[in-house]
């Protein structure tokens, strides 16, 4: 009986490579979503989503935004809320009748799922897109 | 014209063959996501504003946007019936009759009640659902001006605020509270509701599914890619709202929630004070920075990181004795300290 060595010795050279082309690309398949997934994926562009309860919800790409940014007016019963968007990130400064500011003391957010969050003014504000550090969420 | 032998002819179709056996075991591992049984369907990812807070759903299932829908419906009436500051709210009925006997309500805001008591008792009455008269007093009810109450008002509050003055009837899915007493479920609702989310979601035949509302976390199940949920822990430490890199929690099933003194306080003589309020002082519980708890229940482990919060240095010991249940703390020095199986 031949061993394997010899029975692969005796086929053809154009075989051999057509079997180790198969192979490689059967092994492809299996590495490439691991080594996308290692090298960091493709990062996807962050979109920052302005949803004031009762009017139409928002969605700005932060790739769109100049250097300099952009502010956006987001009135509210208590107020107007001025959103600040950067290509880097969000915050917000709070009207002057919001009792605890906690949006504005929530500062800049920068990565998917993050909020920030007016109850007063009935306003909330996230990020939207693929999170870097491989997280679902954060708890909070 | 090159002709084969007999013999050479075999061994080619031999190896032209085991190379197909080897393509189809690696595709067969890939597909299964090697070895771990993972779930069939599309995921999708949608976020909602409701709770005073953002809501983030991700389910995995045939049909996913349709059965996120109905969570979410059944999510919100529940919030909405467990809500003291809308004015139709069971809760609200509750409140409207304090001191006028016991009270019929529905059948899942009673069972909310029910365990908030319950649970409120296991803490030594640290965790009340009865907290709203002080809340208001210190101004931290919804749209009123926050500012430090005299201390004759905190003292004449706080018998208000002892679970002793809710009365529990079973039978009928009714309650009854003292005179002058209010109920406020905002420190055990949004588990509450996340619990419900999910049962929805697991009644709909879903196999994965993740519910974030505000930073309380349930999670069922595995990704497409047969790997688990991963959760990062906010690190009150850093400026940046960033997590604690050391420690994510993976799971394919139960909840992560933390409590922490940095997202709702106020200054006042350049003093801080924040939400989280200790019904034996009526002030600011101090101590920790935070408390992250794990478990199998979003609505128990609500409870457990208030109820620890306000334990100060004895909130570790507390934790690593309550059975199923682990817990993070950053104290006030910055330091992490966990219970044995966190």
């Amino acid at each position: 009986m031949k061993s394997l060595l010899e029975r692969w010795k005796d086929i053809r050279t154009g075989d051999k490579v057509i079997v180790g082309l198969v192979l490689i690309l059967a092994l492809a398949g299996v590495l490439y979503p691991l080594l996308w997934e290692w090298l960091g994926g493709d990062p996807g562009d962050l979109q920052v989503v302005i949803n004031p309860v009762g009017a139409e919800r928002q969605k700005i790409s932060l790739g769109d935004i100049p250097e300099e940014g952009k502010g956006l007016i987001v009135p509210g019963p208590i107020g107007d809320h001025l959103v600040l968007i950067y290509p880097e990130g969000v915050r917000v400064i709070a009207p002057e009748d919001d009792p605890l500011k906690i949006c504005e003391k929530t500062g800049w957010i920068r990565r998917p799922g993050a909020t920030i969050v007016c109850v007063p003014n009935q306003l909330a504000i996230w990020l939207e897109g693929r999170d870097e550090t491989g997280l679902d969420g954060i708890s909070e | 014209m090159v002709i084969y032998g007999e013999k050479k002819t075999f061994d080619k179709k031999r190896i032209i063959g085991g190379t197909i056996a080897v393509i189809v075991i690696i595709a067969a591992l890939w597909i299964r996501g090697f070895g771990v049984d993972t779930p069939s369907g599309e995921r999708i990812q949608e976020t909602r504003y409701f709770m005073d807070t953002v809501v983030t759903m991700q389910v995995l299932a045939e049909n996913p946007e349709e059965k996120a829908d109905k969570a979410f419906a059944a999510m919100q009436e529940l919030a909405d019936k467990a809500d003291r500051f809308n004015p139709d709210s069971e809760v609200s009925r509750i409140n409207q009759n304090a001191g006028q006997g016991p009270v019929e309500i529905d059948e899942e805001v009673f069972a909310i009640i029910e365990k908030g008591k319950r649970l409120g008792e296991e803490t030594g009455g640290l965790f009340t659902i009865a907290i709203a008269p002080l809340m208001d007093l210190w101004g931290f009810g919804k749209g009123m001006q926050p500012s430090v109450p005299e201390e004759e008002e905190i003292k004449r509050i706080l018998p208000l605020t002892a679970l002793e003055g809710i009365t529990i009837y079973p039978e009928e899915n009714a309650v009854e509270i003292a005179r002058g007493m209010e109920i406020d479920l905002g420190g055990i609702a949004k588990g509450a509701v996340v619990d419900h989310g999910m049962e929805i979601l697991l009644s709909l035949g879903v196999e994965a599914a993740f519910i974030n509302a505000g930073g309380d976390i349930r999670v069922h199940g595995v990704k497409e890619d047969g790997t688990p949920w991963r959760i990062g822990i906010r690190d009150p430490r850093r400026e940046d709202r960033g997590h604690l890199t050391e420690h994510v929690v993976e799971a394919d099933s139960g909840s992560v929630v933390t409590s922490g003194n940095y997202e709702r306080y106020f200054t006042e003589d350049g003093e801080r004070y924040h939400h989280i309020l200790d019904p034996r002082t009526g002030y600011p519980a101090w101590g920790l920075q935070s408390v992250s708890v794990t478990g199998e229940s979003c609505v128990t482990a609500d409870v457990l990181s208030t109820a620890a919060f306000m334990m100060g240095d004895q909130a570790l010991d507390f934790l690593e004795n309550y059975p199923g249940y682990e817990g993070l703390i950053v104290d006030e020095n910055g330091e992490i300290l966990t219970t044995s199986n966190f």
